[in-house]
């Protein structure tokens, strides 16, 4: 029951669906049966109930379950379309092949109706190999040399990023914002998950990558993080900034 | 967003299953319309499948996944320009509410009134008034302070009380 002395809607979802424990099932019942308001809700919501579950259920199910099957390959075409972008621009740097565009990624409207806010951090890394379908790249996973990397990050309100890489051979590359000496704004309202436009093609030194993402509320300087990565590259420590960690294994 | 494949496919499926009579009510009343009501709750589904991976355990899951639908209904309301529920002034009270406090504005009367209302205030008055939830459920459900809670919902009154009195006086 809530401060103005009645059930909250959720409340009475819950117990329309069994869903209360046994104690705050009684208590909801026993405040049904001495509010005319509640009782009136609950029959409200209780009719919607048996018209969904006899004339909505079955017949939407196939449907929804037909939009997932849809969405989950919508994913990896759309990123498949997305790798296409860069392709054009990209340069022979002599490490890495890079392009990296500075902008707000990519916000989806549906982003927006979650509202996320807050949480921690995250990184996730897609790669493509040969041009075949994009898949996630797991903790310590396998890559190749040419093979091609994406970012995905949660920034938990964090106002500046900043992804940078250390790989088998030691040396320091900032992926993005690609060759900047500091971290990036983000924008005021992200989504949870941005995708950082541009990629990066893997160049042939092997060995353990390790890549970092460091968010903050500070610009955060690229040499701060090449120390932090050269003082320990498997834990990275940066004051007033949250590091998420990741490597792989490039292997021929 | 999740490529999680078929293991979250059944999951969704099974949250449709369970909480889907939930959420379809909620969106007839928002939408005031079964076919439409019907749609946005399989859209809902379809976004919970693409931020399943944040989705709380089971528990707290309604709660989610009211948020969503909450913003998705209160969209297509804008989108679509309709009313929430119809706003005739003769179906509003005659008079400004007795009430205070806004805490106490009767929960039919605030969805007579939430589709007039600045679209930055709707989703908390909808949560606090209709959905009885308290001010700092509501702030966490939003993703904001109390503060700015309480200050919504007193602008809500405050835009509220004028429009009545103003219907009131016109009739």
């Amino acid at each position: 029951m809530n401060t103005r002395g009645h059930l909250s809607s959720e409340t009475i979802d819950l117990l329309l669906l069994s869903a209360l424990n046994a104690s705050e099932a009684n208590d909801a019942k026993a405040h049904l049966d001495t509010c005319e308001a509640c009782r009136t809700r609950w029959r409200e919501l209780n009719e919607d109930k048996q018209q969904f579950e006899q004339f909505v259920f079955a017949r939407t199910l196939p449907k929804v379950e037909a939009r997932l099957e849809k969405e989950r390959g919508g994913f990896f075409e759309r990123f498949r379309a997305l790798w296409l972008l860069p392709a054009v621009g990209v340069t022979a740097a002599a490490v890495f092949g890079i392009v990296a565009l500075n902008g707000p990624g990519t916000q989806t409207e549906d982003d927006l109706y979650v509202g996320i806010k807050g949480g921690s951090p995250s990184l996730e890394i897609f790669a493509q190999h040969e041009g075949g379908d994009a898949f996630p790249v797991k903790p310590g996973g396998a890559l190749k040399p040419k093979d091609r990397i994406r970012f995905v990050v949660n920034p938990a309100g964090a106002k500046y990023l900043l992804i940078a890489s250390k790989d088998g051979a030691g040396a320091f590359t900032v992926y993005h914002p690609f060759g900047a000496t500091e971290s990036v704004k983000l924008g005021d309202q992200l989504p949870k998950k941005l995708e950082l436009p541009g990629s990066v093609e893997l160049d042939d030194t092997l060995g353990t990558e390790h890549v970092v993402a460091v968010f903050s509320d500070a610009p955060v300087t690229a040499d701060a993080v090449k120390a932090a990565l050269d003082a320990d590259a498997a834990a990275p420590k940066l004051p007033n900034a949250r590091v998420v960690t990741w490597e792989f294994q490039k292997a021929p | 967003m999740a490529p999680g494949g078929v293991q979250a496919n059944g999951r969704v499926s099974d949250l449709y299953r369970k909480f889907g009579p939930a959420i379809y009510s909620r969106c007839r009343r928002l939408l005031k319309d079964d076919a439409l009501a019907e749609d946005a709750t399989q859209e809902v589904f379809v976004r919970v499948h693409r931020h399943i991976e944040s989705a709380p355990d089971d528990a707290a899951a309604l709660a989610w996944i009211y948020r969503i639908s909450t913003n998705y209904c209160l969209n297509q309301i804008r989108d679509r320009g309709r009313q929430a529920e119809a706003t005739d002034p003769a179906e509003l009270p005659e008079a400004p509410t007795d009430h205070p406090e806004p805490g106490l504005m009767d929960r039919d009367l605030a969805m007579k009134l939430v589709s007039r209302a600045p679209e930055k205030l709707r989703a908390t008055a909808i949560l606090y008034y209709v959905d009885g939830l308290e001010q700092e459920q509501v702030a966490r459900t939003l993703g904001i302070s109390r503060r700015t809670v309480i200050n919504r919902l007193q602008e809500f009154t405050e835009r509220s009380r004028k429009f009545i009195t103003r219907e009131g006086d016109a009739a």
